[in-house]
């Protein structure tokens, strides 16, 4: 449910949350996350779309799956 | 006639008494020592270590956690240790460890004396027919200048007589 609330937050005021997200010590001890984080605030969006590419390859999946099955939790698709 | 006993006389022995167990005593202090031992390797606890792996086939297709420590996949036959990272593009990098013996350096060295030992047999014959010619050559060249020797001395004897 939280997740859900965060993702509807992120949709709503994307800025806002990633503010939140590297305010979090948490997220942020993670080096994944940070280097995403810190990508994005710095505007190289290729970097933290090759990042997505290469997670979804080692996870086995495509961009467009994953893409598909978030909007598909919003009842989108 | 008896006087009606007092009801605490019986009561302070069916009553449990505190005693003085040594064994539990050390009991309590050996759980506090352990205690306070295991609290500093909570603290410091290797992340996770992964599982016992077959191969490294395994390793690849296993999923960790996208939180950027190391995980470890010892080979089940003890040959190797795979290590498997999230690095911070994304991307996961496997690492493989091998066991080093010291006895491997010692047989290193022994390895160019064997070489030499197990050479062919035409290699062998071509060195040793190298080796005839190469005495043969030196036995014609000694053999010429000692009949150079020879000629020379009868030619000094024959001057010195006349």
């Amino acid at each position: 449910m939280n997740n859900m609330l965060s993702l509807m937050q992120a949709a709503k005021n994307p800025q806002a949350f990633l503010q939140n997200i590297a305010k979090n010590n948490q997220v942020m001890s993670n080096p994944l996350a940070k280097n995403a984080v810190e990508m994005y605030q710095s505007g190289d969006i290729e970097g933290v779309k090759s990042m997505a590419e290469n997670l979804c390859k080692e996870k086995g999946v495509t961009m467009d799956e994953v893409k598909n099955n978030i909007l598909s939790q919003f009842g989108m698709n | 006639m008896q006087p009606y006993p007092n009801p605490n006389y019986y009561a302070q022995y069916t009553q449990p008494q505190p005693q003085y167990n040594p064994y539990l005593q050390r009991m309590e202090n050996l759980q506090q020592f352990q205690s306070a031992l295991q609290q500093p390797t909570v603290a410091n606890q290797i992340p996770a270590i992964g599982k016992v792996v077959e191969s490294m086939d395994i390793v690849k297709v296993t999923d960790i956690p996208m939180d950027g420590n190391v995980y470890y996949f010892p080979k089940a036959d003890g040959t190797e240790i795979y290590s498997k990272q999230f690095m911070t593009n994304g991307q996961t990098r496997i690492l493989t460890f091998k066991p080093f013996l010291e006895q491997e350096g010692n047989n290193s060295t022994d390895e160019p004396l064997k070489s030499q030992i197990t050479l062919s047999d035409e290699v062998t014959g071509a060195f040793m027919k190298r080796f005839d010619d190469l005495e043969m050559q030196m036995k014609e060249i000694l053999s010429k200048s000692a009949t150079k020797n020879t000629t020379s001395r009868s030619k000094k004897e024959v001057v010195e007589d006349e």
